[in-house]
């Protein structure tokens, strides 16, 4: 299949979108390979948004099983609607299962907000941890300047105001492109870019003391 | 198609935020952007702010541990919403050598086993293959039995590790040989691994054959046999608790075992197949910590840790690069025995805690020869110290109560 360059987990627009219909109908009827194709194309996206959100490796790995399974077993009751629909947006598709996907990710993750909530009365964002707590067995990428940086953007991520950080959260992490965010978030997309340009600016300002973001931009 | 055509009626913040937007898509996707900084160093800013946040998205997504995870629920997914249907199992490269051999499966795999513990030692002695010729019956799929001629050179072991190819060849063949021979007599109650069982160990001969051959391994292969690495880990971690679940333990072990070894004689060729491999390791690695977890190690699970720390003294010595994954994961293999050993130590032989004492022993012995930068492997070396006190402690005290006054 087809990926987006550069991410590699979200199909290019246009016929890949036709394809992935083509999988979520598969998936639908039982297919296990078109469950695991899909699985392939949404691990990435699913397990950032949950990391973004839970701060907490082991968690996050649990959530995104979690959801997956969730939306694979109630597949059936999903149907592929509107597939041209590109609300007042013409640059960007809309891809309906992945809105529908990530509406159950977010429930998930709000009924896990709530668990805990319940269970331990602990901020669900661990103020005074690392946002990203370290992996068990550590790759040899993960070298300390990596995990500030991980860390230090996360912490950035979290000062923004609600509205402006699931902009972020879905956009960047999410994988989703305007469209799909303004679809979750029940907004219009042109209110999700003007909250797009608002994070991003302040982000700006919360990682100034933090990064050499012109270095960072004369390395694209 | 430009968004421009009706900024008009758009404020200039609503300008601002769809330029950016158009620009952060190029860069998703392209990895790049156009804008110069010259001509618009607000968006360039913000822009800079976006690759960013993409590179932190990216990495988190790119360590090994995730790519382990990524197998793991993947096959934990599959194995949930599957029913009866095998077209996962059997559907690439193993599977054709499964259904090839399907007709005599019983003997094929006892052959495949006993000849993979010979193949295994030869390879390990000489993994380069080089001049000898010793013919070695080996049964491959899919024929039944067939001759290749494995080239053997005397030892390349020297010093600290001359004892290892004689060690290797007692073990293996102990316990690949006399436990995998039973392997499909013993997994036919068990039906959820019992595929990925068979595929393993078609799968780890294979590698081991075509090592012997000098035929490279296709990354296709790698894959699927990571699948049923896989798949076994997940049957253990999400499969409820019944009483079959020692005898899973240790049938997985000693696939698992088997095909860590084997995985180990790989020369990947190309960067696909080098992350194919290093995948293939990592899940072998978390499903050899699952099997752990629910059974007593096995003499096999024990001889690959032997060979796994001996091939790293050789290569120590040789001056081969060791890379900080392959120390990490055999910290990790090291550490998943120890923590074993601890919880079954009152039904654990002696001579189970004098072939760990030594091995771990070799590993500290070899890590200390090294310059170690990294802290993680440094403080799962000194994990794998305290592992070595507590085994000397075990090894004391079984040999005082053995000693007679």
């Amino acid at each position: 299949m087809p990926t987006r360059k550069g991410t590699s987990h979200q199909p290019d627009e246009g016929s890949s979108l036709s394809q992935e219909r083509e999988l979520v109908e598969l998936a639908s009827a039982g297919d296990q390979r078109a469950i695991g194709a899909l699985y392939d194309i949404y691990v990435v996206p699913l397990y950032r948004f949950c990391l973004s959100k839970l701060s907490n490796e082991t968690d996050a790995e649990d959530l995104t099983e979690e959801i997956f399974l969730k939306a694979i077993t109630s597949i059936e009751k999903f149907t592929w609607r509107d597939t041209k629909r590109k609300r007042d947006d013409e640059s960007s598709e809309f891809n309906p299962f992945r809105a529908w996907l990530f509406r159950i990710a977010r429930n998930q993750i709000i009924s896990t907000y709530r668990k805990r909530d319940t269970r331990n009365r602990i901020d669900v964002h661990y103020e005074d941890e690392p946002i990203w707590v370290a992996d068990k067995a550590p790759g040899p990428e993960e070298l300390t300047e990596r995990k500030f940086l991980l860390e230090q953007a996360a912490t950035a991520i979290e000062q923004l105001p609600e509205s402006q950080r699931d902009v972020i959260q879905l956009r960047f992490m999410g994988d989703m492109n305007v469209s799909e965010v303004a679809a979750l978030l029940g907004k219009e997309p042109g209110n999700v870019r003007v909250l797009q340009h608002k994070a991003l600016k302040n982000l700006r300002t919360i990682l100034a003391g933090e990064f050499d973001l012109q270095g960072v931009e004369s390395q694209r | 198609m430009s968004m421009f055509k009706s900024s008009e009626f758009l404020d200039e913040e609503s300008i601002q935020a769809i330029r950016l937007d158009e620009s952060l898509d190029k860069l998703i996707i392209e990895g790049q952007s156009d804008i110069d900084s010259r001509e618009d160093p607000e968006l360039s800013e913000l822009l800079a702010v976006g690759a960013v946040l993409r590179s932190t998205a990216d990495d988190v997504t790119s360590r090994s541990s995730f790519k382990s995870f990524h197998m793991r629920s993947r096959a934990a997914i599959l194995h949930a919403t599957g029913t009866s249907d095998t077209s996962f199992e059997h559907a690439g490269v193993i599977g054709k050598l499964i259904r090839a051999v399907l007709p005599m499966r019983g003997s094929i795999i006892s052959a495949v086993s006993a000849s993979v513990a010979t193949l295994a030692v030869i390879l390990w002695i000489n993994p380069g293959g080089s001049n000898g010729d010793t013919s070695i019956p080996v049964a491959r799929a899919p024929e039944a039995t067939a001759s290749v001629s494995v080239q053997v050179v005397p030892s390349s072991f020297s010093g600290s590790t001359t004892d290892i190819p004689e060690s290797v060849i007692e073990n293996m063949s102990t316990s690949l040989v006399a436990n995998e021979s039973n392997l499909v007599e013993e997994t036919r109650p068990i039906l959820v691994g019992k595929e990925s069982v068979e595929a393993i160990v078609i799968g780890t001969n294979y590698i081991f054959t075509s090592m012997a051959e000098g035929t490279p391994i296709s990354v296709e292969l790698l894959r699927e046999l990571t699948d049923h690495l896989a798949l076994l880990g997940a049957d253990l971690r999400f499969s409820e608790q019944t009483s079959d679940m020692t005898a899973k333990g240790i049938q997985y072990q000693q696939a698992i075992s088997a095909a860590m070894v084997a995985l180990q004689t790989i020369q990947p060729e190309g960067q696909d197949s080098a992350a194919s491999l290093m995948v293939a390791q990592v899940v072998a690695a978390d499903s050899m910590h699952e099997a752990l977890e629910v059974a007593q190690v096995e003499h096999g699970t024990l001889s690959a840790y032997g060979m796994m720390v001996a091939r790293l003294a050789s290569q120590v010595q040789g001056g081969s690069a060791i890379s900080a994954s392959q120390l990490s994961e055999l910290l990790t293999f090291s550490d998943g025995i120890s923590t074993n050993l601890r919880r079954h130590s009152n039904s654990v032989d002696l001579a189970i805690f004098r072939k760990y004492q030594g091995d771990v022993g070799s590993l500290i012995q070899t890590l200390e020869s090294l310059d170690l930068g990294d802290e993680i492997i440094l403080t799962k070396l000194k994990s794998a110290e305290s592992d070595f006190v507590f085994v000397t402690r075990e090894v004391l005290r079984a040999e005082l109560v053995l000693r007679p006054n």
